[in-house]
C-alpha cells in the first residue's frame, strides 16, 4: 500500500514537470498549423520551416556566442578568484562569498534594471556585448560556488608537494590545481552554457537590435504558439539534456 | 659544522606557542627522528625547514646559509607527506619527472637526463614496472614507495619525512623500516623523520629528538634515550615503565641510596640519576618492565619484595605479569614465553631488579 502510494506520488510530480514537454515534442510532428488534438497527420514540416527561418537562426548564433564569450570569460575570472578565495584569509571573505553569490538570489529583472541604467552611464551601449557582462556576473556566481567546494576537497599537501619539489606558486597553478578540478571546471562551464541560452530577465533589459534565442521565441509567441515554435523548443530541451547529463558526468567523476 | 641548525626557533599561533626556544644541530648523513605525542610541536618543526610555515623568531641555517625566509620551493629539502600526495594527474613516472622538470638556468636538466634519473629512482624502490601507474591504481606500500622516489630524485641536501608509515599496516610498515634505513645509509643523505610511534624512532635512528609541549625534552642515540632518559617525560614515554613517587634515604657519596615506597624500600645505583639526592628528598622513579624479574616465592634469593600475580597477558614472544606489592603498587613484567617458569593468577613471587636498573628524578 504504501509503496504504490510513494511511486504513484513520484508519477504524479514527475507528470506534472514533463507532461507539458512531452506534448510539445509531440506537437512538434503535426502537420497542422494549430495545436490541436488528435493529431491527424505527422511530418517534419515544422523543423523545416524552422530550419529557413533566417532571424530564428540568426538569434540562435546570438545565443551561442553570447553564452560561448560569457563562460570563457566567468571562468577565466572565476577559476582564479576562487582558488584565491578559498587559500587567502582575510578580513570579510566571507561577506564577500556571499556578496559574490548575491547575482543568483537577486530577481533577474532587478539586476536588468539596474544594469540597463548603469550601463550607459559607464559608455557601454545596449548590445550583445551589454548582455554578455549581464550574464557574466551571474555566471561567476555560479563558477564561485561550483568551484569552491572542489577545491575544499582538493588534498592541501597536492600544492605544497608541488611547491616541496621547486614548483614556483604558478607553475603548481597550472599544472597541479587545474589538472585535479579539471572535471569541476569543464562541469561549471556546461551548466554556464545552459543558463546563459536560457536567461530572459537580464538579457531583456540589456538587448538592443540583436536578439537571443529565448528573446526571439518569445517575440514569435505573439503571434500565438505556433508549431515552429514547438520544434525549436523540441531542439533546446534536447541539448539542453545532453549538456545536463554531461555536466553531471564530469561533476561525479569529481566527487571520487 | 651541522648541515642543518635551528637557532632559538619559537612558534606562536596568536599567543599559544607551537614550538619553543628550539636549539637542534643535524649532523650530515645522520638519520635523526623527531619523536613525540600528537601536539609535541613535532610536525611544526620539520613543515618549518621544509618552508611550509615561518618561524616567529630564530633561524633556520642550511649548509651555513639562512634560509628561514625563503619559500619551499627555494629550499633544496624535499619531504616525503604523511598521505604522500601524489599527484593524481599525473603517472609514477609523471611524479618522479615534476621536480626534475622545475629545475632552471644552469641546473636546467634535459629530456634525457630527466627520463635517466626517473630510471634510475624506479630501480631504486623497485618500482620500474609500474611506471605507467597513476597513483590511485597502486597499493598504500607502492604510493609510499613513490612517494620516497619523487622527493629523493631531487637530490635534497635533507630529506624530510613526515610520519611516512602511518598509513600501512603492521608488517609493512616493518619492513618499510628496514628497507628506509638501508636506503638512507646507501645514499648517505640527511634523514629528518617525524613519528610520535618510539619503536620506529629506536629502530631507525642515529639520533632521537624527543619533543613535548613545544620543548627539546632531550637528544641523543636510541641507547641514551632507552638507557639514561634525561627527564621524567622522556622516561615515561620511552619504553614501557611503571612511575612511583618515593623517598631517597642513606644517600652515599657515590650516589647510591636507598629508596622508601610506603613501608618498604630498595637500592639504588649512583648510575640511576645525575644530580647527587639529598636525605630525605621526593623522587619520582620509573622501573622498567623487562628489568624487573620474577622468582618462584620458594627459591632462595635476596630479592626486595614479595607479591602476588594479579594478571597475565600473552604477548607471544613474552608473557606481561601484572604483580601486585601489598595494596601500594602494581608492577608490569615481561618474561621470555620460553624457558623462563610460568605462573598462574594469585600466585606468590619474589620480585628483584638490579640498583642500576632505574630511572629517579628530584621531585
Amino acid at each position: 500500500m504504501r509503496r504504490i502510494f510513494t511511486t504513484g506520488s513520484a508519477a504524479l510530480v514527475l507528470a506534472f514537470i514533463y507532461l507539458p514537454l512531452l506534448t510539445i515534442i509531440w506537437y512538434s510532428f503535426s502537420a497542422e498549423s494549430v495545436n490541436s488534438f488528435p493529431i491527424k497527420a505527422y511530418s517534419l514540416e515544422w523543423y523545416k520551416v524552422m530550419a529557413n527561418d533566417e532571424s530564428l537562426l540568426r538569434a540562435v548564433g546570438n545565443s551561442l556566442r553570447v553564452a560561448f564569450f560569457s563562460t570563457v570569460i566567468a571562468l577565466f575570472i572565476g577559476v582564479p578568484a576562487t582558488f584565491a578565495l578559498h587559500k587567502f584569509d582575510f578580513i570579510g571573505k566571507k561577506l564577500l562569498e556571499r556578496i559574490v553569490l548575491m547575482p543568483i538570489t537577486l530577481p533577474g529583472i532587478v539586476t536588468g534594471v539596474a544594469m540597463l541604467s548603469f550601463f550607459p552611464k559607464i559608455g557601454v551601449e545596449l548590445s550583445l556585448v551589454a548582455v554578455g557582462i549581464g550574464h557574466i556576473t551571474f555566471l561567476l556566481a555560479i563558477v564561485v560556488t561550483q568551484l569552491l567546494s572542489r577545491f575544499k576537497r582538493l588534498d592541501p599537501n597536492l600544492e605544497q608537494a608541488a611547491y616541496d619539489l621547486g614548483a614556483t606558486p604558478l607553475t603548481t597553478f597550472f599544472t597541479v590545481i587545474i589538472p585535479n578540478i579539471r572535471t569541476a571546471i569543464i562541469g561549471a562551464a556546461l551548466l554556464c552554457l545552459v543558463l546563459s541560452m536560457d536567461e530572459i530577465p537580464v538579457t531583456f533589459f540589456l538587448i538592443a537590435r540583436d536578439n537571443t534565442l529565448p528573446i526571439e521565441i518569445y517575440g514569435m509567441m505573439r503571434r500565438g504558439i505556433t508549431p515552429e515554435v514547438n520544434a525549436i523548443s523540441t531542439l533546446i530541451f534536447l541539448a539542453t539534456i545532453v549538456i545536463l547529463i554531461l555536466s553531471l558526468r564530469f561533476s561525479r567523476k569529481t566527487n571520487d | 659544522m651541522p648541515i642543518l641548525t635551528l637557532s632559538n626557533i619559537e612558534k606562536y599561533y596568536g599567543t599559544s606557542y607551537v614550538v619553543k626556544n628550539l636549539n637542534l644541530a643535524i649532523e650530515q648523513g645522520e638519520f635523526l627522528t623527531i619523536l613525540g605525542p600528537s601536539g609535541c610541536g613535532k610536525t611544526t618543526t620539520l613543515r618549518m625547514i621544509g618552508g611550509f610555515e615561518l618561524p616567529t623568531s630564530g633561524s633556520i641555517t642550511l649548509k651555513g646559509e639562512d634560509i628561514s625566509g625563503l619559500p619551499p620551493y627555494k629550499r633544496h629539502v624535499n619531504t616525503v607527506f604523511q598521505n604522500y600526495a601524489l599527484f593524481p594527474n599525473m603517472n609514477v613516472e609523471e611524479n618522479i619527472a615534476f621536480g626534475l622538470k622545475q629545475k632552471k638556468g644552469s641546473e636546467k636538466m634535459s629530456q634525457n637526463r630527466i627520463q635517466s634519473r626517473v630510471e634510475d629512482m624506479l630501480a631504486m624502490v623497485q618500482m620500474s614496472d609500474f611506471r605507467k601507474r597513476k597513483p590511485q591504481e597502486l597499493s598504500g606500500g607502492q604510493q609510499q614507495r613513490i612517494a620516497i622516489a619523487r622527493a629523493v630524485a631531487n637530490d635534497p641536501d635533507i630529506l624530510l619525512l613526515d610520519e611516512p608509515l602511518g598509513a600501512l599496516d603492521l608488517k609493512l610498515r616493518k619492513q618499510m623500516q628496514i628497507e628506509l634505513k638501508s636506503l638512507q645509509k646507501r645514499l648517505g643523505k640527511t634523514f629528518v623523520y617525524v613519528t610520535h610511534d618510539q619503536e620506529e624512532a629506536l629502530t631507525m635512528s642515529d639520533r632521537i629528538a624527543v619533543m613535548n609541549a613545544g620543548n627539546l625534552e632531550q637528544i641523543g642515540t636510541s641507547n641514551e634515550m632507552y638507557y639514561h632518559p634525561a627527564t621524567p617525560f622522556v622516561a615515561e614515554f620511552i619504553g614501557e615503565s611503571i612511575k612511583f613517587e618515593a623517598r631517597a634515604k642513606k644517600t652515599q657519596n657515590d650516589g647510591s641510596a636507598l629508596i622508601d615506597v610506603g613501608t618498604m624500600s630498595f637500592p639504588i645505583s649512583g648510575k640511576t640519576h645525575k644530580n647527587p639526592l639529598r636525605e630525605g628528598q621526593k623522587v619520582v622513579v620509573f622501573l622498567r618492565s623487562e628489568a624487573i624479574m620474577l622468582h618462584p616465592a620458594n627459591t632462595n634469593t635476596d630479592a626486595a619484595f614479595k607479591g602476588v600475580i594479579g594478571d597475565i597477558i600473552f604477548v607471544g614472544s613474552t608473557r606481561k605479569y601484572r604483580v601486585h606489592i601489598g595494596n601500594e603498587i602494581t608492577l608490569t613484567a615481561l618474561e621470555t614465553t620460553l624457558g623462563a617458569p610460568q605462573y598462574a593468577v594469585g600466585d606468590e613471587v619474589q620480585i628483584s631488579w638490579s640498583a642500576d636498573d632505574c630511572s629517579v628524578f628530584e621531585l
